[in-house]
């Protein structure tokens, strides 16, 4: 199978005009990355990402404190459990769960009321960012852990990163009661500059560190395209031992490679850090055979049951075939359905990581 | 957003530069300031990322065609090869001439929403 976190062996038409080919961010960038680019780096308006040609360069590095994964993170999470159920905004028909279900989450859209509005086709950035700030305290968190995934479209993560002192944000999320938040997913897209991604990764962990130094437990978002921002994540993981957990949120990863390249990226890592385990957002389920002996180190967070029920569609996992089929059930009531759906949802993570086990002899 | 091979047309943020966080030791206070205001930040605040006119005229449109915005009299308005199918307020026309000063274009296409036509315009920067 083709290693798709090596680099191009040539450059491609934009690479010499990227900084990164010039050495200029080196030792944190290496100049081969910029083999990588496939478009100019040219974006005076700064869409989406900031690349190595902005004339404020010198500020954002300021903000994420350099391109250097140096950033020491002390929280220590331990026992998450191998299924997450993900919830919404919308509560008031999700039951309390049954033990089996000690941890649940949330995502960093359901606990904002403002902050992006969809319409013309595209998302909207609002003026102002309102926040329920007392969601936690619903039924169905009672007695639960509950993780903030603090995962978004890039319009709600750039927004809230910039308004964040404004909205005393992480300090508001300290206060709701959370267990622990994830780092902002800050996008990293394969072709663009090398610069940009580099700068991604360091404002994720930096994310995480704002929760931290507020008070709430942190769990780092990595998301790695080459074999370059793989070495530099092990050797941050080496060097901050405590964190036991990462993630990754996959909600974007959708064709066959993307998914095959997160399954590399997590399992390269693996390797070279031991004791880590990878708690995967919305990772498809037609893929979780893939992590092979692996499988024991990964856990799964999603909300497939919850909106599965909301449309009356109940989740029925066959054995035989190891799929999950969806059937019209309005017999009983959308509260019952999402319950059921959950542990119908466990109960097939659950086979396919014992299929995997025993297929590997590995002992858990 | 994510990791991966593509982004989304519909998420699209201009990142601005970052506040630089001042400290007023006599009110022990914090505020984050804006301490220069580049292209992004004009065209952030400036130019939303997209905007859309209904079409009443549904016979004339196809779902997907490009339009053309013209200007005529300090107005925009919007063609199908040739064929004007409405304008731009004041307020739009206005926007859509300073954003293109600073270098940001609009591109029209037609959009189906329920059974509706509408020319959406969205950024391109």
């Amino acid at each position: 199978m083709q290693d798709l976190l090596e680099l191009p062996n040539n450059p491609s038409l934009f690479s010499l005009a990227c900084e990164v080919s010039k050495g200029k961010f080196a030792p944190h960038i290496k100049k081969q990355e910029a083999f990588s680019v496939l478009d100019t780096c040219e974006n005076p308006f700064r869409k989406n990402i900031v690349t190595c040609k902005d004339n404020n360069i010198d500020e954002f590095l300021n903000e994420a404190q350099g391109l250097e994964l140096d950033t020491i993170l002390d929280s220590c999470v331990n026992d998450l459990p191998y299924y997450i159920p993900v919830f919404d905004r919308n509560i008031e028909l999700v039951q309390n769960l049954p033990k089996n279900f000690p941890v649940v989450a949330l995502s960093l859209k359901d606990i904002i009321t403002s902050g992006i509005t969809y319409k013309a086709g595209c998302l909207h950035e609002e003026k102002s960012i309102g926040m329920r700030r007392t969601i936690l305290q619903a039924h169905c968190f009672k007695g639960k852990k509950v993780l903030l995934f603090a995962s978004g479209p890039d319009t709600l993560i750039e927004s809230i990163w910039y308004k964040r002192d404004e909205y005393d944000f992480f300090a508001k999320i300290s206060k709701m009661g959370f267990y622990a938040a994830t780092g902002f997913n800050f996008s990293l897209i394969i072709g663009e500059c090398p610069f940009a991604q580099a700068l991604n990764m360091k404002r994720s962990l930096i994310s995480a560190s704002l929760f931290e130094q507020t008070g709430t437990l942190t769990i780092p978002h990595i998301y790695a395209l080459t074999k370059y921002q793989v070495a530099k994540w092990c050797v941050w993981l080496n060097k901050n031992q405590n964190i036991k957990y990462f993630t990754i949120n996959c909600q974007l990863q959708n064709s066959w490679k993307d998914i095959t390249h997160v399954i590399q990226a997590i399992r390269s890592i693996f390797n070279s850090v031991s004791n880590i385990h990878v708690i995967l957002h919305g990772f498809p389920i037609n893929r979780i055979k893939d992590f092979n002996e692996d499988i024991i180190r990964v856990h799964f967070a999603d909300m497939l049951p919850l909106k599965k029920a909301r449309n009356y569609r109940r989740m029925i996992f066959k054995k035989d075939d190891e799929k999950i089929r969806f059937v019209k059930d309005d017999k009983v009531s959308i509260a019952e359905l999402i319950t059921d759906n959950f542990n119908e949802k466990l109960a097939m993570l659950n086979y396919i990581k014992q299929q995997n086990i025993e297929k590997f002899k590995i002992i858990p | 957003m994510g990791s991966g091979t593509k982004r989304k047309k519909k998420d699209q943020p201009l990142i601005r530069t970052p506040k630089v966080v001042i400290s007023n030791t006599e009110s022990n206070e914090t505020v984050g300031k804006v301490l220069t205001k580049g292209l992004a930040e004009q065209a952030a605040e400036m130019c939303p990322v997209s905007f859309q006119k209904s079409i009443s005229n549904k016979s004339i449109g196809v779902v997907g065609a490009s339009l053309e915005l013209i200007l005529h009299d300090k107005r925009y308005s919007y063609f199908l090869a040739g064929i004007e199918l409405g304008a731009l307020s004041m307020k739009e026309s206005n926007t859509v001439t300073n954003c293109g000063e600073l270098g940001i274009k609009y591109s029209g296409q037609i959009v189906d929403i329920n059974g509706n036509y509408y020319a959406r315009f969205i950024r391109v920067a």
